[in-house]
């Protein structure tokens, strides 16, 4: 088991940059979630941590080796594909022996390293079968076994459960997280799920453009992203803006907004988000209060999902969206002006720039 | 009525159906059936020859040797042609699914299938020019080499299977392609970071996989290639007789299609044979 270094990794796929100066360490045994939108480079990157794609410049350390020129054969890494690439032609017992008949092991050795392999993802009943005897979740779980049996010194998982269902996602979730702890596997994993992402890392690392935007655990990277790309990518944010005084915010529509006072860096923020969960709505305005921003809204929609509701609604022009528990807000109407309130410690400063 | 319902679905069925069975029948059926008849009588039923019923067609492949020795020289010939073809086909069949992307491969795909659009004969006569003396191949060698040199390899078995083996080469290409570019590519990346090296990805995964394809591609082309006669008998001059070239004879220039007719059956029984003993194998290779 190792902890994996990338500096400085530069790549471009013709005169695309996929990947610009990025640098990151995944510590020992940490689970670390790459997230991103589609083209944001994350799946480049894991690629050439796993030594599938060399980059044009910056190095890769696995432990203590330097691996920028150890092809993926070499590295001693174990990798679960997103359609989890079982061959069709083996039975499930071959596909996780596969790796160690590479490795040379003997009959009897394989047979019982396989058979412990199989135990840790609950399938020890299942050796037997072929790959399309299976349900989803069950070679996602054949596909894990599959990477961790040769025990490898990095996991690397390419957006390991976007094949399945919501529900058995969550189980998978929980499932993947035991078996890492377990096994104590540094484990990389690409997502563009920033839920699955917020569940399973310790920590996440944002991508964008190539770009590295921000690392941190999912508590500190929720609570204080970096710049508006990462307040909306990692949950949702409503986002305001406005000429910046030594306390407050003072919006197009003259009203002003307060952030807390310890959020307060050096330099005045740039916006100012809310999360949706923070807002309260109520029908009639709120009395004054130093710590508390009042904005006038009005209600375009309700969306009610069982134990949560989702107001839409506009302000300025601007869509707001609050999230509240059912039951929890009453005498709202579904329709017309009402008032938007948020204590001034909810109010998360962005840095400008 | 549920029963009028099943009659009037059949009815339907029989319709949309027939016409592929009619197909059959006049194309299939009744020629082979025809030939079958033949094979059966003493003398082609043609003008007001006599003629009757008899075994004695069949009787004469198995009373002399000479017959059986062409089927056995044919059957050689069809595994050695079809061995070439999966030799030189499955590796560019590869490179194509495999490695080349985009136009290039559209480029070299119209190259593969580029010998269908010309005609058979002008391909065999064309290869004639190449491997005679004094040809294209003798002429081109005696330019490189310092000293004299004289390559004839016509009217030689050799000839025989180059003129084969470049004829159905497009068979194994195009099924071994199909199969190869059904292989995901994550299957070999998978194998690759668990370590596996090239060979062993070959061997274990991509072969296996491309298999079906692979057998496909030799049945098309071991079939007809036992069955051949055009390019024995031009490329291989004395040498080229086969049993292909015998049956040609007895419909062509003997003029006993009665022989011809069941040797065309013994050959079809053998080949049936073939496949039929091998299947069992080939299933579980699937």
């Amino acid at each position: 088991m190792a902890g994996v270094r990338v500096a400085n990794i530069n790549k471009h796929f013709g005169a695309m940059k996929a990947l610009d100066d990025v640098s990151l360490d995944f510590a020992d045994g940490e689970f670390f979630g790459l997230l991103g939108p589609s083209g944001s480079g994350k799946t480049t990157l894991l690629r050439v941590i796993a030594g599938f794609l060399f980059a044009d410049s910056g190095s890769v350390v696995i432990g203590d080796q330097p691996v920028e020129r150890v092809p993926v054969e070499k590295r001693e890494i174990g990798m679960v594909f997103q359609n989890y690439a079982l061959f069709p032609n083996m039975s499930i017992a071959d596909n996780v022996g596969f790796g160690l008949r590479v490795r040379k092991q003997s009959r009897a050795e394989i047979a019982r390293n396989v058979a412990q392999a199989l135990e840790l993802v609950q399938l020890g009943h299942l050796g037997e079968r072929r790959p399309h005897q299976l349900s989803g979740g069950q070679r996602q779980r054949v596909a894990l076994a599959r990477a961790i049996v040769t025990q490898p010194r990095v996991l690397l998982l390419d957006e390991p459960l976007s094949a399945l269902d919501k529900a058995l996602r969550v189980d998978m979730q929980i499932e993947l997280k035991r078996i890492q702890r377990e096994v104590g596997i540094t484990t990389i994993f690409v997502t563009h799920d920033q839920e699955e992402a917020l569940t399973l890392s310790d920590r996440i690392g944002i991508l964008k453009d190539g770009r590295l935007v921000q690392t941190g655990t999912p508590h500190d990277m929720y609570h204080a992203p970096v710049n508006e790309f990462a307040a909306g990518f990692l949950g949702e944010a409503n986002i305001f803006k406005g000429a910046v005084g030594a306390s407050a915010m003072t919006l197009a529509d003259g009203s002003t907004i307060r952030w807390a006072d310890h959020q307060q860096d050096a330099r005045p923020p740039g916006a100012i988000a809310v999360r949706p969960e923070s807002v309260i709505v109520s029908a009639k305005r709120p009395d004054e209060h130093p710590h508390m921003n009042c904005l006038k809204a009005s209600i375009r929609q309700k969306i009610f999902a069982g134990p949560t509701v989702t107001y839409l609604l506009e302000w300025q022009d601007q869509p707001i969206k609050i999230l509240a528990k059912e039951g929890e807000m009453k005498d709202i109407p579904d329709a017309g002006d009402v008032w938007i309130n948020w204590p001034a410690e909810k109010s998360i400063a962005i840095p400008a720039g | 009525m549920s029963s009028t319902l099943a009659r009037r679905d059949g009815l339907r069925a029989a319709t949309m159906i027939s016409p592929a069975y009619i197909w059959l029948t006049v194309a299939v059926f009744l020629p082979l059936a025809a030939m079958l008849f033949f094979s059966f009588l003493s003398e082609a039923p043609f003008g007001d020859r006599e003629w009757f019923v008899t075994a004695a067609n069949y009787m004469e492949f198995f009373e002399k040797g000479f017959y059986l020795k062409l089927l056995v020289r044919s059957l050689t010939l069809g595994l050695v042609v079809t061995g070439f073809c999966i030799l030189i086909g499955f590796p560019c069949a590869f490179v194509l699914a495999k490695t080349i992307k985009g136009r290039w491969r559209e480029a070299l795909f119209l190259l593969v299938i580029l010998p269908f659009w010309s005609n058979s004969l002008v391909r065999i006569f064309s290869w004639a020019i190449v491997l005679r003396g004094n040809g294209v191949i003798d002429s081109v060698l005696d330019l490189i080499l310092p000293f004299e040199v004289s390559v004839n390899l016509m009217f030689s078995y050799p000839a025989i299977v180059i003129g084969l083996v470049h004829s159905y080469l497009p068979y194994v290409i195009l099924t071994s392609y199909l199969a190869l570019q059904a292989i995901d590519d994550n299957l070999i990346d998978a194998a690759r970071s668990m370590g596996a090296p090239r060979r062993m990805i070959l061997w274990r995964i991509i072969i296996p996989l491309a298999l079906p394809g692979l057998i496909a591609g030799a049945v098309l082309i071991f079939v007809p290639v036992v069955g051949s006669f055009m390019e024995p008998r031009i490329l291989g001059g004395r040498s080229g007789t086969f049993f292909g070239t015998v049956i040609e004879d007895q419909f062509v220039a003997v003029f006993n299609w009665p022989l011809g007719a069941a040797l065309s059956f013994i050959l079809l029984g053998v080949v049936l044979l073939i496949l039929a003993v091998s299947s069992p194998v080939l299933r579980r290779a699937q």
